[in-house]
């Protein structure tokens, strides 16, 4: 088949076998003898060109044979299709480039192009726009005109892409081809231009620099030729000639024309700086294009699709923001809170282990938000606002016991409550008050730490005004939450982001990022970065050994995966019953505590010590667990990666699930509680429409009396007031981890590096035990841990953010301390992961705590005793009602938008809705995934294209030094 | 800071912040840095050249185990020697602010030890043996390691990477961005 489709116009209607197929077969035919031929021609020598006048026939191809020898290269591509099996779809982009070869290349061949069937004749307005646009840099030859080269090729791309192909393709394929090339239309385009941009751009580098095109294909081929056959004698002095010799101030652009290149090398900041100059002097269009081109990268972006009016307003918007924000940022810079602290752990311990420094930062910040907020709407208000008047101070003082029963019962209950504390206060001695602190009982539990002291304040001047603090509380701690979803969401909206990108896209490449991605440049420290070495051999080395593990994974047999199984099941249900042990533990505690606490007859210490009980077990079982955990993890034989995360995950269901039936069992202890007495008779007895005022005078003595016969009757605990009840269990745990923390650190961490130091040498036992590695994940939970107690605690203890933000305050500057003087870096997690992970775990912990407040808010019945919803509006009272009745005094609108809102109706609807944008967004996430797939496809294409012609290139180089 | 204020004319300072990803206190600071490295030199003539085995006192550099390489690629006269405008364009590539693709620049400048354009296997080699230092990975490991990252990256199977290919497989390596800079 050789030289058969090479006698002239034979090739179309010709008897060889190619010519049975139509015109569509015999055009890719044709190419596929084009290669051979040309191959022939070169095995012939001069016989080739004797042989092109035969191409006279087929007229596109007159100009381009016309070329002579030299072009034959181009030729080769031809073999190329039909090396791809004859995909006319890159076929075409070839001809194409033909096509514009002979436009652009030869100025005197042209005229056989313009002989050329009518069809093509009709493209040619289409091209006309690009010479001019290149006119002006044909004789420039650097930066700007490179500049041009590829806007021009990018105009090239979006007139491809915007639908115009159709035409196209019927003007250059001539005949038949249309048909095949409608279907995937949305591929070609981009292979098509860039076909057009990279030979465009070489001709008119020919053009305007006088050199030949076989030098530059010389370079080319030397260069490439040294990067894959390493002929030495080529590969260097090839490299080394390019910068020595006259190419050398196309140096850039030569780099610029290989495919792989063309977004590479920026230019240093020093050519940089020097076309911003000449700029400034304003020397020509061609460097204010290459200064525009080299400012800023998104300033070229923003060129090449711009074109619109509103394009140039939006990118000069966008440039003074980032102005503004450049002098912004020039500021916070200084302000940056322990951005030095974070480059010193950053420098010692690398990125994965700052990443819990910013977790406690950022963890920080929100405490901040929160403990201003909860500050400003109900701590400032209540101290400042006065009550009743008069200088009264007490709630029982603020209102008239006789203004409705539900005042007669809050006052009734606030007095039994007040007293039962008072009694117990005045018990008590000095020494006991530190007792309380730790507790927050005695004189802590009626301040403004808890929710118990709070009630409406009202000041009376000449119009009465009452500061709502019910309403104010609830939407306080409602917008704390709103705050803290909103920056949880956005934060881990981030690392989603991250982690889609890396699922999607087949997964996440693995070695590359433990090559490419394993150091740190932030590293400082000598002996941080030999354990770096250290720690980057190792991991390589386990994934290395992890593979092969993998392949032997495979030829396990069954009789071994049988036993793997079984052990594995056994190991999940042996931790089920750690962690069913261990929350029945916690939930034993909590009872018994409740049980225990109003006997009389303990010791106070033992008393003490059965306060902390519930808190004391919650931490311990968070300490043991967690290594059993890491213990058993081993025998199950998961792959390294998975065991780590299997063990997270059951740590932070320990973690949760504690803090989960802490508050199952404190419902549970609450519930149990005497049912509050009846005191409506009591209240038509002092108040009531029929009753002698006379019993108003000594209500106290009423009360006490009530009181006793209550006191006689209740055999459960002694709780008057629950809001602050389990406001004191959690502001118990916040302290108990706190101090916790702290001790661990001063006890055990500080003297174990002391210990080691000392005797490491001489007992095997201390060296056995070793230097003390930083635990992230198990810093991270505390952290998740204290931080879900702060959101449950935020209800009934307003002040809780603020002993977070504390906490978190110090815990920054003592594990810093710790991390700094005892610990020895590790490498345990990847950066990226942890990061989001972390943000996953707490925003799954902010679910389980706002699920029992949302509860509490909407079922429970608040106290009577104490609080800002001691007073009932009805007798089935629930906190929300407060909303209810703030919604039932707005004008019926509002009142009526209100209660829609809460319809089933309208539920459905916004239900629906939401449904129909999430299946949109799905619909677009497909589209992308399916695009980025194409487009990965593409790439693999083009960089076989590329292949090829490089290896053709080098061919006809091979070939031309011969015959030179 | 203030000495080093009246280095700079206001104008140098404006084209610094506009080329880099640097606000104007943070050129200051680079030059800082800079100025610590040989404070002799750089006190007398602010855009002296400081030869590369003083560039390479700087910390971050010192350990770094790419660091010929690093300098060799900032180096605007190709010898590893930096002047200022080096060095401060070698800080905005590593910075916080520097956008991912031009740290993929860069990067790929970086590990493409025979500046070919392309990284081959020659060259994964080499920075694998950099990264691991003084342990050295045994042959059939290292070919194992090659092979592997041939196998996710090489879309062409020419067994070398591409700026393309390699920009393609860093946008699946999350902790590259995260790894490649140095802090001010």
């Amino acid at each position: 088949m050789a030289g058969g489709g090479f006698h002239g116009s034979d090739w179309r209607t010709g008897p060889h076998a190619l010519s049975m197929e139509g015109y569509q077969e015999g055009m890719s035919r044709y190419w596929g003898e084009v290669n051979p031929s040309y191959e022939k021609g070169m095995d012939e020598g001069d016989n080739w060109r004797r042989e092109i006048p035969q191409y006279k026939d087929e007229r596109q191809h007159s100009g381009y044979g016309g070329e002579g020898r030299q072009h034959s290269g181009y030729g080769g591509e031809g073999r190329q299709h039909s090396g791809y099996g004859g995909d006319s779809r890159r076929y075409n982009g070839y001809s194409g480039d033909s096509r514009q070869y002979s436009r652009y290349d030869g100025d005197g061949k042209n005229k056989a192009y313009r002989d050329v069937d009518t069809e093509s004749i009709d493209l040619q307005p289409d091209y006309e726009d690009l010479p001019d646009n290149a006119n002006g840099f044909h004789d420039s030859r650097d930066g700007p005109g490179r500049m041009q080269n590829r806007d021009i090729g990018d105009q090239q791309n979006e007139y491809y892409s915007e639908g115009r192909i159709p035409e196209q393709n019927k003007a250059f394929d001539n005949e038949g081809f249309q048909r095949e090339d409608n279907g995937d239309a949305d591929a070609r385009p981009e292979v098509f231009s860039r076909r057009n941009r990279s030979l465009y751009r070489k001709h008119s580098q020919k053009r305007s620099t006088g050199v030949s095109y076989t030098d530059h294909l010389q370079t080319i081929v030397q260069r490439r030729k040294q990067a894959r056959t390493n002929i030495s004698e080529l590969g260097f002095s090839g490299r080394k000639s390019v910068i020595n010799n006259h190419y050398d101030d196309l140096n850039d652009d030569f780099d610029d024309r290989l495919p792989s290149n063309r977004n590479k090398r920026t230019k240093s900041l020093k050519n940089r700086l020097n076309t911003l100059k000449h700029d400034r002097e304003d020397l020509s269009t061609h460097d204010q294009a290459a200064a525009l081109r080299d400012t800023t990268r998104d300033k070229i972006l923003s060129h090449q699709d711009s074109g619109f009016g509103y394009e140039q307003k939006k990118y000069q918007l966008a440039k003074k923001f980032s102005s503004f924000k450049n002098w912004a940022k020039s500021w916070i810079y200084q302000l940056e809170l322990w951005s030095g602290a974070f480059k010193v752990i950053e420098g010692h311990f690398g990125t994965s282990t700052v990443s819990y420094f910013r977790f406690l930062r950022w963890l920080m910040f929100l405490n901040l938000s929160l403990t201003v907020f909860m500050m400003f709407v109900v701590l400032v208000p209540f101290l400042t606002v006065g009550v009743g008047g008069d200088g009264a101070n007490s709630f029982t003082d603020s209102v008239n016991s006789c203004t409705s029963k539900y005042h007669y019962e809050a006052i009734y209950h606030s007095t039994n409550y007040t007293s039962s504390f008072e009694v117990k206060n005045t018990s008590k001695v000095s020494t006991q008050s530190f007792v309380d602190v730790l507790q927050g009982t005695g004189w802590m539990e009626n301040t403004v730490l808890f929710y118990g002291a709070y009630f409406n304040r009202t000041t009376f001047s000449e119009t009465p005004f009452v500061y709502n603090m019910a309403l104010a509380y609830l939407c306080a701690v409602g917008v704390g939450y709103l705050i803290s979803f909103v920056l949880l969401v956005k934060n881990s909206a981030n690392g989603m982001k991250e982690s889609v990108l890396t699922s999607t896209s087949g997964g996440m490449s693995l070695y590359c990022n433990k090559v490419f991605g394993a150091w740190d440049y932030c590293i400082v420290r000598k002996k941080t970065a030999k354990l770096k070495h250290k720690s980057v051999w190792q991991e390589i080395q386990n994934e290395l050994e992890y593979q092969r593990l993998q392949w032997k994974k495979e030829s396990r047999t069954t009789r071994e995966k049988v036993k793997l199984y079984v052990i594995r099941v056994l190991i999940n249900l042996l931790v089920l019953a750690i962690l069913g042990g261990a929350l029945y533990l916690i939930y034993f505690t909590n009872e018994k505590l409740a049980e225990l606490q109003h006997r009389t007859d303990l010791n106070k210490t033992v008393k003490l010590v059965l306060e902390f009980l519930p808190s004391i077990t919650i931490t311990l079982l968070s300490v043991i667990v967690p290594t059993i955990f890491n213990k058993l993890v081993t025998a199950e034989d998961y792959m390294p990666a998975f065991a780590i995360r299997i063990t997270l995950i059951r740590t932070v269901l320990l973690r949760l699930s504690s803090v989960g039936i802490l508050m199952i069992s404190l419902y549970a202890t609450l519930k149990g509680l005497a049912p509050s007495l009846d005191v409506s008779p009591f209240y038509q007895a002092s108040c009531g429409v029929s009753t002698a005022p006379t019993n108003m005078s000594d209500p106290e003595g009423n009360w006490t009396q009530v009181n006793n016969e209550t006191e006689s009757t209740d055999k459960k605990p002694n709780i008057k007031c629950w809001e602050t009840y389990v406001g004191q269990q959690i502001y118990k745990l916040v302290f108990l981890n706190f101090i916790v923390v702290i001790a661990v650190t001063f006890v055990w961490e500080f003297p174990r590096k002391l210990m080691y130091k000392k005797f490491h040498k001489r007992f095997k036992l201390v060296n056995l035990l070793g230097l003390q590695e930083f635990d992230l994940s198990k810093s991270v939970l505390d952290l998740v841990y204290l931080q879900t107690l702060c959101w449950i605690g935020m209800f009934f203890s307003p002040i809780i953010p603020g002993m977070c933000l504390i906490t978190c305050f110090i815990f920054f500057y003592i594990k810093k301390a710790s991390l700094l003087t005892n610990c020895i870096p590790t490498q345990q997690y990847g950066t990226s992961k942890s990061n989001s992970l972390f943000m996953m775990v707490l925003l799954l912990s902010f679910f389980l705590a706002i699920i029992p407040i949302s509860y509490m808010v909407g079922k429970l019945h608040p106290s009577q005793g104490c609080g800002p919803f001691r007073v009932y509006s009805r007798d089935n009272y629930i906190m929300f009602d407060v909303v209810s009745n703030m919604v039932d005094e707005w004008p019926s609108k509002a009142r009526s938008t209100f209660y829609f809102m809460g319809t089933a109706g309208f539920m459905a609807v916004m239900g629906l809705l939401l449904c129909m944008l999430m299946y949109y967004f799905w619909l677009v996430g497909q589209a992308h995934h399916k695009m980025s797939k194409g487009l990965r496809e593409q790439l693999k294409v083009e960089g076989q294209d590329k292949q090829f012609l490089v290896a053709r290139l080098h061919e006809t180089f091979e070939i031309m030094k011969l015959h030179r | 800071m203030g000495g080093s204020q009246s280095v700079f004319t206001e104008q140098e300072l404006t084209d610094y912040q506009e080329l880099t990803y640097f606000t104007k206190k943070e050129i200051l600071h680079v030059f800082k840095r800079f100025q610590q490295l040989n404070p002799d030199a750089v006190t007398k003539d602010k855009n002296a050249k400081l030869g590369k085995d003083e560039i390479l006192e700087l910390p971050e550099l010192k350990v770094n185990p790419f660091r010929d390489r690093i300098c060799q690629v900032f180096s605007s006269s190709k010898d590893g020697n930096m002047t200022f405008e080096d060095f401060l364009d070698m800080m905005s590539v590593f910075s916080d602010n520097a956008p991912k693709n031009v740290k993929v620049e860069y990067a790929f400048r970086i590990y493409d030890f025979d500046e070919d354009d392309m990284i081959s296997s020659k060259d994964l080699k080499e920075v694998v043996d950099k990264l691991t230092g003084e342990q050295q990975l045994p042959e059939e490991d290292m070919q194992q390691l090659i092979d592997n990252i041939f196998e996710e990256a090489d879309l062409d199977d020419d067994d070398s990477l591409s700026f393309a290919e390699f920009e393609h497989v860093i946008s699946k390596a999350p902790d590259f961005v995260n790894s490649f800079r140095i802090r001010l």
